[in-house]
């Protein structure tokens, strides 16, 4: 069974599993979907093939890393490292370049920030994102590790004035990995870091009145979700891509809402 | 510096080695012993890590490392031991389904896992790695050291054994 279509384009049922892994390009997967149309038997295997990865990302069994295995790893390590200390060392100064590499970055967003007025909106935003990414770098994502978000909201009490919105969506496949308190401008604020398949997402929240639609930004490689509702101003922060972070978002803003 | 920034990139993703160590190897003690040398050698070699991702980077020494281990110490068979119990999931009380949906979601979960346990290895790690860690096939070709060719066409293969096995459960 071939297709032949007006790009010139040969698309068959060879193409499927290239269709469905994302890996033809859009030219190319337009003229698979072309051929979908007449192939009843690729439609079926592609539902099939769907339901197949639905059920294996959210039944098939995961073991995570024992926090045994942490220590070990952990002191494994410094072992390592002391071991090594005298032998490495020339090369760069990272930490000087890092320095001199910042205070270009400052100097370069000093002028913008000058030209384009930023709103605090996208003050904020930027804030956040920064937050995440020194998070993500320093290996600090999460302070309080928990599934319960009668663990993690607690932890929050007595650290920050905000009391953080933490949502069960484990029925939505974004399981609740932990906490995080960040400072992302001059105030700290909340983090709370969900699960989204291979990818973590940072909820950032601070009171705010009103109701948004979410806004979707990309910020240096980031998916940025920011919207209102239950009285916070929400910033998701994910290395997920822009349509995992909207399912997210979708779960979230229907789960908050049945919430006080 | 070089152990903080080691730990930056790479122990976040120690969730997922040892899952794939889990499901190449079978229990929880290989696992993470695989993972617990595939760690220190990714630390010795990380000077030669050079920006690429470092997930894909981990997975690919906890493979090979896995496979080494597994050549030396064991058949090529999987065998689960019971350890499936105590990776369930945490669930909250308060929307605790149904003692009928529960066993139902047991079942499903069972056959899933039953399904991919059947698979032969070769066909195993390609569909861990596509559908579990969502890697490209060019990833994936570099992690396995194969041609993408054979990438997808093993990855063809395993969709359709994981078909037939779980047409075959649900009867």
């Amino acid at each position: 069974m071939s297709a032949f279509d007006p790009m010139g384009y040969l698309m068959d049922c060879e193409s499927l599993h290239l269709y469905f892994d994302g890996e033809l390009d859009t030219v190319a997967a337009l003229a698979f979907e072309k051929h979908l149309e007449t192939c009843a038997q690729c439609r079926t295997e592609l539902a099939e093939f769907r339901e197949i990865r639905r059920h294996l990302q959210s039944e098939l069994t995961r073991m995570p890393a024992s926090d045994g295995l942490r220590q070990k790893i952990q002191s494994g390590l410094a072992d390592a490292d002391e071991a090594e200390a005298p032998i490495r060392r020339r090369g760069w100064n990272w930490q000087k370049l890092a320095v001199a590499a910042a205070m270009i970055a400052m100097v370069s967003s000093g002028t913008t920030f000058y030209l384009e007025q930023p709103s605090e909106e996208s003050l904020w935003t930027h804030g956040i994102v920064n937050a995440h990414e020194r998070a993500l770098l320093a290996g600090h994502e999460i302070d309080v590790v928990s599934s319960s978000r009668h663990t993690v909201k607690p932890w929050f009490s007595g650290k920050t004035t905000i009391a953080p919105l933490v949502a069960d969506l484990t029925d939505a496949g974004f399981p609740l990995i932990g906490g995080r308190l960040d400072v992302p401008l001059d105030r700290a604020m909340p983090a709370i870091v969900y699960r989204a398949g291979a990818h973590l997402i940072s909820l950032y929240m601070r009171p705010a009145d009103g109701e948004t639609a979410p806004r979707l930004q990309k910020i240096d490689g980031f998916s940025v979700l920011a919207w209102r509702q239950n009285g916070f101003a929400f910033t998701a922060v994910t290395d997920a891509d822009a349509t995992e972070a909207g399912a997210f978002q979708k779960a979230f803003a229907a789960k908050a809402a049945t919430m006080p | 510096m070089r152990q903080s920034r080691f730990h930056a990139m790479v122990l976040p993703h120690l969730d997922d080695a040892v899952n794939l160590a889990w499901w190449l190897a079978g229990n929880r003690t290989d696992a993470e012993d695989i993972v617990q040398e595939a760690v220190l050698r990714a630390f010795k070699y990380f000077d030669r890590f050079s920006g690429e991702k470092a997930r894909p980077w981990l997975l690919a020494i906890v493979r090979n490392t896995g496979a080494t281990w597994m050549a030396k110490n064991r058949p090529r068979h999987l065998t689960l031991v019971g350890d499936v119990a105590e990776a369930e999931p945490e669930r909250p009380e308060e929307t605790a389904p149904s003692p009928e949906q529960q066993s139902e979601r047991r079942e499903l979960q069972h056959e899933i896992d039953r399904a991919m346990a059947a698979l032969p290895p070769d066909f195993r790690e390609v569909i861990l790695l596509r559908e579990i860690q969502e890697l490209s096939y060019k990833e994936i070709a570099a992690i396995l050291d194969v041609p993408i060719g054979t990438v997808m066409s093993r990855i063809a293969r395993g969709r359709k054994l994981l078909q037939i096995q779980l047409k075959e459960a649900v009867g």
